[in-house]
């Protein structure tokens, strides 16, 4: 089919959409509530073209939006008309009117790529208190624009449905499940509805003023550790292409705000990989039930004790990689160095907002120690490090400090969907067989485009194994395995699509084809790493020996696992 | 595959209404185990109808038709004269009677209209008055006893 | 309920208080294809107000899993349905009988609004009695959106009372993800009249109301005048014509051809046959205002132009009550009437401001003597 676009003739499918057809054809549209993820609402009217059908008909152009109509054979397009430009003028004046500061306003038209409007005409309307009930997630009403991207990820790609539409008219608003405060609602933290909000109506809780206070605290050790997602994605809040990997900057700046120490999660991860990797083994040698699910993911373990409970038991016992980490700082770390658990403050730099609810988990603490105590958002530490004006881009590579800032590619890897699963398989072929496995970077685990299942042969046992990330694709699984249709042994599941690189702590944009190129940056930094493998990592060994003994034992499960209740909310 | 006795969730919420007077959010709760949708689906769906309440009606609601027809009709004058008389504005409610305006009930031929609707014991029933005149209300609303 | 008075020579009436379901009696023998023939060649349109042609509908349509009866009138200056149902349900259910047969319908749905529920016994009793098929009555919940037929299927499907994007359009997946036709009160209603002798597809009816003497519904066909349709009616010193709140207005004349074709030429909308009469005293603008107030309670909040463009019109036409326009605010108004009918994703928006923008350029005069400067 063609269609012409401004004079442009073009070829299109007979199912593109306008907008679809435009950029292909390289022409900007701008969009306000489009996503590429998620199905076009045309709720904001800012995409509008106009439309004639064909040469000579006559009649003057529809205005229509270009989201969610399609093309037509002979279609001609105009996305720069004066029709077009005054109804997107009088759109923005409109949208406008609800930020509170009209410079704010103006700086957000920036960041959207919308054009400037010359004055708002429109007075404000009233609007209600915000919602600060959850330790992850607020919710400032007024600065809601009605676009509805949060609600569709709640709702489709998440099927959580925390949050929801009421009323009608000009009554419409964002609101929570029955009106209830975010705490008391289904909300799993996830932090899905953040990541996509245009305005920030919808956004973590920052804590960056919690975390500078501390860092000028003299009178305590601060260590801060990262998780293997941040490394890949924050390079894009100061213009660096998407995909940079920026370990050594990202460890400069950290170094700049004053932390003591600046450490690697990717070791807890390993840690992780060695406890949950014999932990399978042993659950398959006893016939426990299976399959066992990965329990890294807290929002996955918040909807598990939420929306299933009768299978909690099938949640892998092992925290998760940063809990794990400040578990041992807190002991370990602290015993070697000599400094006491009440002076250390960890601070966990992470893509998730999940993780800001889970540091204050009954369990996620040790001998009265909170093994983690504050967690800033991949967007937080970036704001930081702007509101101190420290411009990653320009700073020169570091490495981590030792001895917890040696990571394995196992350990890299998390940060990626099938990323847990094929670290694990490393270890457990050892563990079983004392050999490595062959193909160390075992692609059958990656590329899930939400469920995948595949089949691991070692030992002489075929181990079914499931990947999953997106929690509607998590339910959807569950139901399978509750009706008895589906045969799994292990399956890991990340909340957000893609796994933790797809986050909710995230930068803006987050899409589908952000986290695949922020994926490859990560299985690239597993190819050059010099341990590809958590149970090779010689600082794990040590901890091991010195400290652990092996993996499950007494002093493991006192540190590094813990206990899930059903619950109806996240509230405490 | 026949076409299954399915009932719609328009209807349940309906029959919540009727039994309660207006839609607890506990029931919606229970009905949300019921059809396999979320509260938060249910509750987004009921809140888009003017009909459904998540508070208790008043005993007796007075709706008045404010419609282009009956507007032309002084349905703002008789408006005006309710409000004298029951002492609450409209959009007000107490525990026994409720002021609304609502918009066209399809009897125009015989503007100006009101409804009042009384909770019964399965419902809301309503009663249509037309051709309304401010005499004609008085005697109306004495007779219903709102005055 | 009460019943509509002023009505004359009422065909639909006059025909069936004798012979009911007799129609049916001949027609539930024939088989589909052939009835859609029938119904095609009577040249029976829809009285939803689009007009199209039933039997082409249900031509393109056949078969259908789901079929629903539209009874959610609630268009302002409409309220023929309610004529129909009070006062001849047995004509609409036989109509539906021959609509099922036709489209081989497995369901029907007859969508009731909340206003008419005390009706609902009465349908279900003569369906009980004359209908084998599996018809259902729902009881609306007062949303005036739901009279458009994609949010009347996202009603029934049990979600908010809002539009939908069209296509895919109800005939490739409607409700349920299942073929669907939608047909209004009256479309049904004529059905069975097809194969009497004396059928006549432009009979429509009209429902009068407004400064008349005599308001109620007038059966009448379509390219009647304006001056004979209201003959017994009685406009009295009339000004302006409304074709319900969302058709727009024309000035009054005794010649207006109303046919849907004629009306759409002069840039207004004929619609399911609302004829609102104002006389001369009557503020052009007042009425615009009660419109405004309709469009900004009843629309479904989705889209920003007709959520955010309504309500803004809707303050300056409460400030005009207090002052005059400056002549700031009489440009923004004529700038947001376009506004909200381009980019609006379903009929209610897009016309929504079809009366204030018919309105000012028929009764110009009226509008800025209220702006300041009169410009």
């Amino acid at each position: 089919m063609q269609i012409t676009i401004d004079n442009k003739k073009i070829k299109v499918g007979a199912d593109w959409t306008i907008l679809k057809a435009a950029q292909k054809a390289k022409i900007k549209i701008p969009t306000l509530c489009y996503h590429p993820d998620l199905k076009p609402s045309g709720r904001c009217g800012i995409c509008v073209v106009e439309v004639n059908p064909s040469t000579g008909s006559g009649e003057p152009g529809k205005i229509m939006t270009s989201c969610n109509n399609l093309v037509r054979e002979g279609m001609i397009v105009k996305t720069k008309s004066p029709k077009v430009l005054q109804q997107r003028k009088t759109n923005i004046q409109l949208v406008g009117c609800n930020f509170e500061k009209e410079e704010e306003f103006r700086k957000w038209l920036k960041l959207e790529n919308l054009p400037d409007v010359k004055e708002l005409r429109f007075k404000p309307k009233p609007s209600r208190k915000p919602d600060i009930s959850s330790p992850a997630i607020t919710i400032d009403f007024e600065k809601c624009i009605l676009c509805g991207r949060c609600i569709q990820k709640c709702r489709d790609t998440q099927s959580v449905n925390a949050i929801c539409f009421s009323e009608r008219a000009n009554a419409i608003k964002l609101d929570t499940s029955l009106g209830l405060d975010l705490d008391q609602t289904t909300c799993v933290q996830c932090g899905q509805c953040s990541v996509v909000c245009p305005t920030g109506a919808i956004k973590e809780h920052e804590h960056i003023d919690e975390v500078k206070a501390v860092l000028k605290d003299k009178t305590k050790h601060i260590v801060v550790q990262t998780a293997p997602s941040v490394r890949v994605a924050i390079g894009e809040e100061f213009g660096m292409p998407i995909g940079s990997l920026v370990t050594g900057k990202m460890v400069t700046a950290l170094n700049k705000l004053g932390f003591d120490m600046v450490f690697d999660t990717n070791f807890g991860a390993d840690l992780t990989i060695m406890e949950e990797a014999n932990e399978l083994l042993y659950r398959i040698k006893n016939k426990k039930p299976m399959p066992m699910f990965t329990s890294c993911c807290p929002a996955w373990v918040n909807f598990m004790e939420i929306f299933y409970p009768k299978y909690l038991k099938h949640l892998s016992s092992a925290k998760s990689p940063h809990q794990m980490f400040g578990a041992i700082v807190k002991s370990y770390y602290a015993n070697k160095y000599k400094i006491k658990a009440e002076d250390i403050i960890v601070v966990s730099i992470m893509p998730c907002t999940a993780k800001k609810y889970e540091i204050q988990r009954d369990g996620m603490a040790c001998d009265g120690c909170q093994d983690v105590d504050y967690v800033l958002t991949t967007r937080g530490l970036a704001k930081l490090l702007k509101e101190k004006n420290i411009d990653l881009k320009e700073l020169k590579n570091s490495e981590f400090d030792m001895p917890l800032g040696l990571g394995s590619g196992g350990g890299a890897i998390f940060g990626t969907s099938g990323g847990v699963m094929e670290s694990a398989i490393r270890t457990a072929h050892y563990v079983l067989t004392s050999k490595e496995i062959k193909n160390i970077e075992y692609k059958d685990v990656r590329n899930s485009s939400g469920i995948k299942k595949t089949t691991l042969k070692v030992a002489g046992q075929k181990l079914n194994l499931g990947i999953v990330h997106g929690l509607a694709n998590a339910r959807k699984l569950m139901e399978e395995i509750k009706s008895g249709k589906a045969d799994y042994d292990f399956v890991e599941v990340m909340a957000c699509p893609g796994g933790c690189i797809g986050g909710g702590g995230q930068p803006q944009p987050t899409t589908k084809e952000i986290v695949k190129k922020r994926a490859s940056a990560i299985y690239q930094q597993d190819r050059k790493l010099k341990y590809r493998q958590a149970h090779n990592n010689p600082q794990i060994q040590q901890l091991y020996q010195e400290f652990l003994g092996k993996p499950l034992s007494k002093k493991s499960h006192h540190l590094l696992h813990t206990k899930y209740k059903k619950r109806s909310t996240c509230r405490r | 595959m026949g076409t299954e006795k399915k009932k719609l969730i328009i209807d349940y919420l309906h029959e919540i209404q009727n039994k309660y007077g207006f839609i607890p959010k506990s029931e919606l709760k229970k009905l949300s185990l019921q059809v396999n949708k979320s509260p938060a689906e249910l509750y987004e769906t009921a809140s888009s109808y003017a009909y459904f309440s998540f508070t208790k009606k008043p005993q007796k609601v007075i709706k008045i038709c404010d419609s282009p027809v009956c507007h032309i009709k002084g349905s703002e004058n008789l408006l005006k004269h309710i409000e004298k008389l029951i002492g609450i504005k409209v959009g007000e409610k107490n525990s026994k009677i409720g002021l609304e305006t609502t918009q066209c009930l399809g009897l125009c031929d015989q503007a100006p209209v009101m409804e009042i609707t009384h909770s019964t014991g399965s419902g809301q029933d309503g009663k249509f008055y037309t051709k309304l005149t401010k005499e004609k209300i008085t005697k109306i609303l004495k007779k219903q006893r709102l005055i | 309920m009460p019943n509509a008075y002023g009505l004359t020579t009422f065909h639909l009436m006059k025909i069936l208080t004798k012979n009911k379901f007799q129609t049916w009696e001949k027609v539930k023998n024939l088989s589909s294809p052939k009835i859609i023939k029938q119904v095609i060649k009577s040249e029976l349109t829809g009285k939803g107000g689009a007009n199209f042609s039933t039997g082409r509908k249900w031509e393109l349509s056949y078969p259908v899993k789901y079929l629903i009866c539209n009874a959610d009138e609630s268009e302002p200056g409409t309220f023929k349905d309610r004529f129909i149902l009070q006062n001849n349900p047995e004509l609409l259910i036989e109509g539906i009988n021959i609509a099922i047969k036709a489209l081989k319908a497995e369901k029907t749905y007859i969508y009731l609004r909340e206003e008419y529920k005390s009706l609902k016994p009465k349908f279900n009793k003569i369906i009980k009695k004359h209908s084998q098929y599996d018809i259902e009555v729902i009881i609306g919940a007062g949303a005036y959106i739901c009279g458009e037929e994609m949010a009347q299927i996202n009603s029934l499907e049990g979600y908010r009372a809002e539009s939908r994007h069209k296509p895919p359009y109800p005939a490739q997946r409607g409700l349920f993800s299942e073929k669907t036709c939608v047909n209004n009160v009256e479309t049904f209603a004529r059905l069975p009249l097809i194969w009497q002798d004396d059928f006549d597809p432009k009979l429509m009816l009209f429902a009068v109301s407004g400064d008349v003497e005599n308001p109620g519904i007038y059966e009448a066909v379509q390219g009647i005048r304006l001056a004979d349709l209201l003959k017994e009616a009685q406009p009295v010193d009339p000004k302006a014509i409304f074709f319900g709140a969302s058709g727009g207005c024309l000035p009054y004349d005794d010649n207006l051809v109303l046919t849907h074709e004629n009306i759409r030429n002069k840039e207004a909308m004929l619609g399911a046959g609302g004829i609102i009469i104002l006389n001369q005293k009557r503020s052009i603008v007042d009425i615009c205002r009660s419109i405004i107030q309709f469009f900004v309670d009843e629309n479904c909040g989705k889209c920003l132009p007709c959520r955010e463009g309504n309500f803004r019109l809707l303050q300056l036409f409460q400030v005009y009550l207090k002052r005059k326009w400056t002549v700031e605010e009489f440009d923004l108004i004529q700038e947001l009437i376009p506004f909200v009918t381009q980019g609006s994703q379903c009929a209610l928006g897009q016309s929504s401001t079809l009366h204030l923008e018919t309105a000012i350029k028929h009764f110009k005069k009226e509008f800025t003597d209220h702006v300041e400067n009169n410009s």
